[in-house]
């Protein structure tokens, strides 16, 4: 595994490419700039490009709740697989939500750009909890906690 | 005791999603509420985070009831002391 072999600090988007399996349009961080086992900092720019704008919302771009929680799950996802002993099990498991409990308290527009802040609360061999804060400059914006239970994919 | 006793069923009732006066000390917590190990895992980090302590994942098959889990409590506090 790309992040357990030099034991990275960060990670550029290439490297995210090869720790999550999602892809344009839901791929949804940019980059890793400082990760440990307990604690990972994403960052995400928001563009007025990014196609959900076009349906959220016609008159006025606000960029979706459901997607800041992706964000912040795919950034637990990398921590994860960071603090993963076995690197194996990263190939064959992913770890899927749970349960989500999220604020959100001020809205994400074109320009902003997302700080996502996750740390890791409790860590078992199928499941995890991570909480996480999502901030733009200095002002959160959302923050709550996700569960993730590990789903073994074949072929 | 007593506290951590109301702590306990306050967390479970939660996670769990169901009223505190609903869990009693020997409801079964699996077989009466439908918790599963998600839910127990839940219970276990939020516990972890109140009493600044740390419960083995071993233990998690054993916390089947508000008693269970005051009497694991009770051992992880004799173990460390």
């Amino acid at each position: 595994m790309l992040v357990k072999e030099g034991k990275k600090k960060s990670l550029t988007f290439n490297e995210i490419l090869e720790i999550l399996p999602q892809r344009y349009p839901m791929l949804l961080i940019d980059r890793v700039i400082e990760i440990n086992d307990k604690e990972a900092h994403v960052v995400k720019n928001v563009s007025g490009n990014d196609p959900f704008f076009l349906g959220h919302f016609p008159q006025q771009k606000i960029f979706p709740g459901v997607l800041i929680t992706e964000a912040m799950a795919q950034a637990s996802i990398v921590l994860l697989a960071n603090s993963n002993e076995n690197a194996q099990e990263e190939l064959d498991e992913l770890p899927l939500l749970y349960r989500t409990n999220i604020k959100f308290l001020d809205v994400v527009t074109p320009g902003d750009q997302l700080l996502i802040k996750i740390e890791l609360q409790k860590k078992v061999k199928n499941s995890a909890i991570v909480e996480g804060k999502v901030y733009v400059k200095e002002r959160l914006v959302s923050s709550g906690i996700l569960s993730f239970t590990k789903k073994v994919f074949e072929g | 005791m007593k506290k951590k006793a109301e702590l306990v069923r306050k967390i479970v009732a939660e996670v769990l999603e169901v009223e505190e006066s609903e869990v009693f000390d020997e409801t079964d917590l699996v077989e009466e509420l439908d918790a599963d190990s998600m839910m127990a895992l839940e219970i276990v980090a939020l516990l972890e985070k109140e009493l600044k302590i740390t419960i083995p994942e071993e233990l998690l098959e054993e916390m089947t009831s508000v008693n269970s889990i005051l009497k694991l409590l009770e051992d992880l506090k004799t173990n460390v002391g």
